[in-house]
């Protein structure tokens, strides 16, 4: 199937998804305000932690806040594209994949865009909330879109990779969840404030940092090359990880007879 | 041509259970492996246009057969090609090939009406916007859901969304349908109307049926040729004009009579229920005939008398009760 094929597909489901929630428009509108609004939230609470510290491993309220828009930005775009990747564990054990794989498209791919938080739009604008109000350079409002992207490709690969243990043990899930709520609390820090061994785990495992921080410094704070380059080739080896780890583990897919529908 | 040819096919499926100690509480951590052999070294091949019912009572292997011809499940041996492809290999190639119906499991989004459905599988299945159109069209001609087709799949009956759910899966004009139960739930009149439609899909279209169902009236109905599988194995592959002349050669005869006389069992008759003045009697036709059962009683004591087949649910019971002798 080729990526032109996979992006119609990747559409076609975002469209559909937003048709379905746009039925409820009340509950559309009010999800957003209400990401936004706890997104702001947060902002305050930053803005009183800076008042008692000059910096936080060398980041100001400025710096911090960028970590913070790339990180929501990174959680908006996989949540609203490709939702669908955190029902994985319950379509796994309910045995509902079976519809998704008599389909002629990749099962991943059909998988984590069969669904949208809408709330995750929230995110997306949050970014540029953000970019206002740390004064951004106008070029940053255009490097944002990529970098959000990459970020939000990272974060979903990650949690497929680890939720893929579903296929072999019973609560694979619970790792996944882990995973991810280290990447999403590690995400606000630069490296400065851990030791080796954790910075090494966040390059690595929990590639925390080329979730946020690589971003944030390479792309915005002090543009390197070098740094865009890696990023880009982590989120690759990472996209095709998640794409080999749920590959392997259909292989054990036992499917199930329990009845249900699509909502 | 053969459709679908599968040779010593086998799925084990592996359930790790704790191991109970002497004093009958179960250890921590020690598992002993247990193998369940959900489909056991079957063959069998399919011909193009058939309409075929594999069916079995609960856990008998014909859902997990489905699932590996499908590619949903991978075998654990043996070989399987439909239309050509191996399904756990070929799976995508496959998929634009065939359709699938299960009873149990919808893939229709229910907030979204039938047809808002219909077009976002057209571009699941790569289907040009005009050629999806005139699908549409036809199939809900055929399928008489025009009525319905713009309201929320949510609000239809599970007859309509039934129809729905086949009409989605005959968008991209499939060569091969399979149906797990799809009659699963429905009222009378709606199973009677959905077979009829499985038949023309199978007459018009050509289309290659491959049915399971519980209910002996859908098979009877529709397909021409049945596979009895039970424990994993295949017990019966015959075609149902075989499968009515060999088994239904037993006749249930009903009599009442003037008064109450003791009928003598023989060779062929068999009295089943006597209560008072009436019995039902079971009657194999290869051993005996109706003229020896009546010379049992006189004609003079007879006041009713009816003779029946015995039900296709019956037979089919004491196949899978391995009975078929």
């Amino acid at each position: 199937m080729g990526v032109k094929n996979n992006f119609k597909l990747i559409f076609s489901y975002y469209k559909l998804n937003i048709k379905k929630e746009w039925k409820y428009k009340p509950s559309f509108f009010m999800q957003i305000a209400m990401m936004i609004l706890n997104d702001l939230f947060f902002i305050i609470q930053w803005y009183i932690i800076f008042n008692l510290v000059d910096n936080i491993g060398g980041y100001g309220f400025n710096e911090t806040m960028l970590l913070w828009a790339i990180a929501a930005g990174g959680f908006g775009v996989s949540h609203a594209f490709f939702g669908g990747a955190w029902n994985i564990k319950d379509i796994v054990y309910e045995g509902k994949l079976d519809v998704y794989l008599t389909q002629p498209k990749n099962v991943l791919l059909n998988v984590a865009c069969s669904a949208t938080d809408v709330s995750a739009i929230g995110d997306i604008f949050y970014v540029y909330v953000v970019l206002f109000l740390i004064n951004a350079h106008w070029y940053w409002f255009l490097v944002i879109i990529p970098v959000i992207i990459m970020a939000g490709l990272i974060y979903v690969s990650v949690y497929v990779t680890f939720v893929s243990l579903c296929f072999y043990i019973k609560r694979g899930d619970a790792v996944a969840k882990s995973v991810e709520g280290t990447m999403n609390k590690a995400a606000n820090y630069p490296p400065a404030i851990y030791n080796f061994v954790v910075r090494g785990l966040f390059f690595t495992l929990i590639p925390t940092f080329f979730y946020t921080f690589i971003p944030a410094q390479y792309f915005f704070l002090t543009p390197n090359v070098w740094w865009i380059l890696i990023s880009v080739v982590v989120t690759v080896l990472w996209v095709v990880l998640a794409f080999v780890s749920f590959k392997m583990g259909l292989k054990k897919y036992n499917s199930g007879n329990l009845m249900g529908g699509r909502l | 041509m053969n459709v679908i040819e599968v040779k010593n096919l086998r799925k084990e499926f592996i359930t790790n259970k704790r191991v109970i100690k002497p004093n009958g509480k179960k250890y921590l951590f020690k598992r002993q492996k247990q193998i369940k052999n959900a489909v056991n070294d079957i063959s069998f091949e399919v011909e193009e246009g058939e309409t075929l019912a594999f069916i079995g009572p609960n856990g008998a292997g014909k859902s997990t057969t489905i699932k590996m011809l499908t590619g949903i499940l991978y075998p654990t041996g043996g070989e399987i090609k439909v239309l050509g492809f191996n399904p756990s290999k070929e799976r995508v190639k496959l998929s634009y090939q065939i359709g699938s119906v299960f009873g149990q499991k919808e893939q229709l989004w229910v907030h979204l009406s039938p047809y808002e459905n219909f077009k976002f599988f057209g571009s699941i299945y790569d289907i040009e916007k005009t050629k999806l159109s005139e699908r549409i069209e036809e199939l809900s001609t055929i399928f008489e859901i025009k009525e319905y087709m713009h309201q929320p799949v949510k609000s239809l009956s599970l007859g309509q969304r039934i129809k729905c759910e086949i009409v989605a899966s005959l968008l991209h004009n499939p060569k091969m349908l399979f149906f797990d139960e799809p009659t699963i739930g429905l009222d009378p009149i709606a199973k009677e109307t959905l077979r009829k439609l499985i038949k023309k899909i199978n007459k018009e279209l050509g289309t290659t049926i491959f049915f399971t169902s519980h209910d002996v009236g859908d098979i009877e109905e529709v397909c021409k040729r049945v596979i009895i599988i039970n424990n994993g194995k295949i017990v019966l592959d015959d075609s149902m004009k075989n499968l009515k002349y060999h088994y239904l050669n037993k006749k249930i005869v009903d009599v009442n009579l003037k008064k109450n006389v003791k009928i003598k069992e023989k060779d062929g008759i068999k009295v089943l229920k006597a209560k008072d003045t009436l019995y039902k009697i079971e009657v194999d036709m290869n051993k005996t005939t109706i003229d020896e059962l009546m010379s049992l009683f006189s004609t003079e004591d007879l006041q009713d008398i009816s003779i029946s087949s015995t039900p296709l649910e019956d037979i089919i019971k004491d196949i899978y009760r391995g009975k078929d002798e």
